[in-house]
């Protein structure tokens, strides 16, 4: 589930996805997934935005099953974009 | 549809040709050097409901939407239920200009005209949209949008309807904020 959550996000043009293929899955879930996703990329005000406009708060951890499956998907498709903001060199400017 | 843009010179952020949310979220962005930090972060969650982002753009130079505000102008106009690709659209790369010079870390505003077909009727848009890039503060970078609407025209074609009289095709036309349950404009691409 994760492996094909994880391909979608990417989306099929990006070299990254035969290694998601490849490599054996780092996280126990989604949740992990995405919450060490959010830390690597900082991107805490994307998630903000999105568990608002979900749930009109942004206690994730106390989201109903239905915020978070919507959350998951909103939110995966902004990891997905720094993703491939990073492969495509955007990176760290410091 | 149709799309025509002209970048405005950085120049204006100094004029009342900007709006005065325009001009707060632009100060904001400046004060806090394009990086999202508390402040901005504050401002720009303050503002969700208002603001378009996408990622940033890669190979073709085409970002991705990941958030479109209830209240945003591409919102009201297409709903949230939005689309990731880009469509075919004849003013794709005047429209993807602003997005690549934003990506170089300047400011952009820009004047854009909007045209669309949709069930018979012709859309005519004019907006004043903000484009910025945000850097997380791990320092990775996504672009953030905001329109505020100038125009909005609705032309209903002529109709083969007897009842409706020859050459009266100009049916309805206005200056009008659309509301939420406006035009269903569906074939948004980057003019959010």
């Amino acid at each position: 589930m994760m492996k094909t959550i994880k391909l979608n996000m990417v989306g099929i043009d990006l070299p990254s996805v035969q290694s998601i293929i490849d490599a054996p899955d780092r996280y126990a879930n989604d949740r992990e997934y995405l919450h060490a996703m959010c830390e690597h990329y900082g991107c805490h005000l994307s998630r903000d935005i999105i568990a608002v406009t979900v749930a009109n708060h942004t206690d994730v951890d106390h989201f109903t099953s239905e915020e978070w499956e919507r959350f998951a998907a909103l939110f995966g498709r902004v990891i997905a974009q720094f993703v491939a903001a990073e492969e495509a060199g955007y990176g760290r400017s410091h | 549809m149709a799309v025509h843009t002209k970048i405005l010179d950085d120049s204006v952020f100094d004029t009342p040709e900007v709006s005065t949310t325009q001009q707060l979220l632009f100060r904001a962005w400046e004060r806090a050097g394009g990086q999202a930090d508390e402040r901005l972060h504050a401002s720009l969650l303050h503002m969700a409901d208002d603001l378009v982002l996408f990622g940033m753009p890669r190979q073709s130079a085409i970002p991705q939407i990941t958030h479109v505000g209830a209240r945003s102008l591409a919102g009201r106009v297409m709903g949230t239920g939005w689309r990731t690709d880009l469509q075919s659209d004849s003013g794709k790369d005047a429209v993807a200009a602003a997005y690549l010079k934003a990506c170089d870390g300047e400011p952009v505003l820009e004047h854009v005209t909007y045209e669309t077909n949709r069930n018979g009727k012709q859309f005519q848009l004019a907006y004043k949209r903000l484009v910025l890039m945000v850097r997380t503060p791990k320092g990775f970078p996504f672009l953030a949008t905001y329109s505020e609407l100038e125009r909005f025209d609705c032309v209903l074609r002529p109709s083969a309807s007897p009842k409706t009289p020859r050459g009266s095709s100009r049916q309805a036309s206005s200056h009008v904020l659309i509301g939420s349950d406006a035009a269903p404009i569906a074939e948004h691409s980057l003019s959010a």
